[in-house]
C-alpha cells in the first residue's frame, strides 16, 4: 500500500468535514475518489499533503507519516490542485525548471526529464508564456509538474471537472499513462471518468467513506442488470411478475431486473408476453458506478 | 541553498516582468534629480510668486538645502510608494494559490519569507543608492558639499528605518493574507511610534528618530553616537518581525 489513511477526522471549528476515514491505496493503481462538491475530497487531499492538520488519525505515504507543514512525505507525492495556479510570466519550460530546482533534481537530469514530460502532456511545441494558456493546457502543465520528480503517488484534485470532452479525454489518457510509473489518486464528481480509468473507487459522502472497493467487484454487483419501462405503471408490472423467481426492484418508473444469462433473459421475455406486459423500452444498466452511488445514497 | 537561489531568481524575474524594477528606478531616479533641482529653483520661484514690490531676503541655496529636500522627499514620498509597491509580497501569492504547488514540492516556508524579504531589501538598497548617488552628483555639480557631516551615516539611518517598515509590512501582509493587511499594520506601527515620541525621554530610543535625525546629522547638531539605540533597536525589531513572519507562515493553513 502506498497510502494508509487510518481513522482520520478533520474539523473546522464545530463542523466535522471528515469523519473516521480509513482508506488504503495500493501501488500502481488508479484510485478514484468520488463524491459530490463539498463532500470533503479536497480537505482529505490537503491533509495528505500536510497542508491541513488532522484532529485525529494518521496518514502515511510510502511508509512516511504525514505531518502538518513541511512534511518529508511530500517527496513521494506529486500534486495537481483543482485550479492549478502558475506564474503567468513563465513559459512551461521555465516553470518546470523552477520546480526541478525546488525538488532538488540533479542539473543534468533536468532537461531530459522536462522534455519528456512536455512531450507526454503535449506542450513540447508551446513556447508562449503561461498567461496565454487555456484551462486544459494549464491542467496538462499541472500534471507535468506533478510527475516531474517521479513521485510514488500522484494526487489530482478534480483534474477534469472544468474541461470540455476533448480536454477530459486527454487528461484521462495522460493519467492512464502515468499509472506505469506511479499510483494515481484522483478525485472527481464525474462518475463516468472514474469508471473509465479507475482500478479502485472510494466514495466520500458527508465526510464519510460510504464504499471503497475494486471497481470490478463493484461493477459485478450491477452487471447483468436490465432496465425495463412498460406502458403501465412499474409497480403494477412488478405485481404481475410477482410469481416469477426473477430478482426485480422498482426505481422511479423503471423496473430493474437481474438477468445473468441468456436463458434467464429469454425466460423473462416469455414471462412478459405471458403476462401481457408491453415494453416501452429496455436497456442494460449503463453506468454501474452511477447506479451504485445512487443506491448507496438512497 | 539551490532552492533558495532558485526561488529568489523567480522573485527577481517576476519583479522585472511586472515592471517593478523599472518603476522603482524611475521613481527614485526622479526623486534624486528633484532634490537639488528644488533647492536650486526655490528662491527664484519664491521671488516670482510673491506680489510685485515684495522684498525677499533669501539666502543663496546650498548643498544642505539639496540634502534637506532629499530627507523630505525620499522618506515622505519614495518610502511610501516603495511600501505600497511591496505591500502585496505574500498576499498576492496566498490569494492566487501559486505557492501551493511549490510548497508541496518541498519548498521550505522559511525560504519563501526570507527570499521575498531579501528581494525587497535588494530593491530598497538599489532605490536608495540610486536616489543618493543622483542627488550627490547633481548637488556636487552646483555646490560644495565638504561642509556636510555624516552624509553616508545619515542616509544609513533612513535605510535602516526602511528595512524596519519592510519587515513590519511583510509580517502584516502574511498574517492577514490580504493586500491591505500589510499597509494597515505598517500605518498602525507608525502611529504607535509617533504616539510614543510624544513622551519626552532622556535617551533617544524611538526608531522614528532615524526618520528625523538625518538633517541634524548633516549640520552636526547630532552625532551618530546619539542615536545608536534606535539604530540597533530598529535592526533588531526588523529581524524579529521577519522571524515572526516565518513562524506564522509555518503554521498557516493553506
Amino acid at each position: 500500500m502506498v497510502v494508509r489513511i487510518e481513522n482520520v477526522t478533520k474539523r473546522f471549528g464545530n463542523r466535522t468535514v471528515l469523519r473516521d476515514i480509513d482508506l488504503h491505496i495500493p501501488s500502481h493503481s488508479i484510485y478514484g475518489f468520488v463524491g459530490a462538491n463539498g463532500a470533503g475530497k479536497t480537505t482529505l487531499m490537503k491533509c495528505m499533503l500536510g497542508l491541513l492538520p488532522l484532529n485525529q488519525g494518521t496518514i502515511t505515504v510510502a511508509g512516511e507519516r504525514v505531518t502538518f507543514g513541511e512534511t518529508p512525505s511530500n517527496q513521494y507525492i506529486g500534486y495537481l490542485p483543482d485550479v492549478p495556479e502558475f506564474y503567468p510570466f513563465y513559459t512551461a519550460q521555465q516553470y518546470l525548471e523552477l520546480c526541478a530546482v525546488i525538488t532538488g533534481m540533479p542539473r543534468k537530469e533536468q532537461k531530459p526529464r522536462i522534455d519528456e514530460l512536455l512531450t507526454l502532456v503535449g506542450l513540447a511545441d508551446t513556447s508562449s508564456s503561461i498567461s496565454t494558456y487555456s484551462r486544459g493546457m494549464k491542467q496538462r502543465l499541472g500534471i507535468a509538474q506533478a510527475l516531474l520528480n517521479r513521485p510514488k503517488l500522484l494526487i489530482c484534485d478534480e483534474p477534469t471537472s472544468a474541461l470540455d470532452p476533448a480536454g477530459r479525454a486527454q487528461i484521462l489518457s495522460i493519467l492512464q499513462k502515468a499509472k506505469e510509473e506511479t499510483t494515481v489518486f484522483f478525485s472527481t464528481h464525474i462518475l463516468s471518468d472514474a469508471e473509465q480509468i479507475c482500478d479502485h473507487v472510494a466514495m466520500l459522502h458527508e465526510g464519510k467513506i460510504i464504499f471503497q472497493d475494486d471497481l470490478r467487484t463493484l461493477q459485478q454487483q450491477f452487471q447483468d442488470q436490465f432496465i425495463y419501462r412498460f406502458t403501465i405503471p412499474v409497480q403494477q408490472a412488478k405485481n404481475r411478475l410477482q410469481h416469477t423467481a426473477f430478482q426485480m426492484e422498482c426505481s422511479d418508473d423503471e423496473l430493474i431486473v437481474y438477468l445473468p444469462n441468456d436463458t434467464q433473459r429469454l425466460a423473462f421475455m416469455t414471462e412478459l408476453t405471458k403476462n401481457a406486459l408491453i415494453m416501452e423500452s429496455m436497456h442494460p444498466q449503463a453506468s454501474q458506478l452511477e447506479q451504485l452511488v445512487l443506491e448507496v445514497l438512497r | 541553498m539551490n532552492q533558495w537561489i532558485g526561488f529568489f531568481k523567480k522573485e527577481w524575474f517576476e519583479s522585472v516582468k511586472t515592471y517593478k524594477l523599472l518603476l522603482v528606478l524611475c521613481i527614485f531616479g526622479f526623486l534624486g534629480v528633484l532634490n537639488p533641482f528644488t533647492a536650486k529653483i526655490t528662491p527664484a520661484l519664491m521671488e516670482n510668486l510673491m506680489p510685485e514690490g515684495t522684498i525677499l531676503n533669501l539666502p543663496d541655496p546650498s548643498a544642505l538645502d539639496s540634502w534637506m529636500q532629499f530627507y523630505k522627499n525620499v522618506p515622505q514620498l519614495g518610502l511610501v510608494v516603495f511600501i505600497l509597491l511591496f505591500s502585496t509580497m505574500m498576499s498576492k501569492e496566498l490569494e492566487k494559490g501559486t505557492l501551493i504547488i511549490l510548497l508541496t514540492k518541498g519548498l521550505r516556508r522559511s525560504t519563501v519569507i526570507t527570499a521575498k524579504f531579501c528581494l525587497a531589501l535588494s530593491y530598497w538598497t538599489l532605490a536608495l543608492t540610486a536616489a543618493f548617488l543622483i542627488t550627490y552628483m547633481y548637488t556636487a555639480f552646483y555646490w560644495d558639499q565638504s561642509g556636510l557631516q555624516h552624509l553616508l551615516f545619515a542616509a544609513s539611518c533612513l535605510y535602516i528605518f526602511g528595512i524596519l517598515l519592510l519587515a513590519v509590512t511583510l509580517w502584516g501582509n502574511t498574517y492577514f493574507a490580504s493586500s491591505y493587511g500589510g499597509i494597515l499594520v505598517t500605518f498602525i506601527a507608525i502611529i504607535v511610534l509617533f504616539a510614543a515620541s510624544i513622551f519626552p525621554t532622556d535617551v533617544a530610543w524611538n526608531p522614528l528618530e532615524l526618520f528625523t535625525v538625518p538633517a541634524k546629522l548633516l549640520t552636526g547638531e547630532a552625532a551618530p553616537s546619539d542615536i545608536w539605540i534606535p539604530y540597533v533597536l530598529s535592526l533588531g525589531l526588523a529581524g524579529c518581525f521577519v522571524w515572526l513572519t516565518v513562524l506564522h507562515f509555518k503554521k498557516k493553513l493553506l
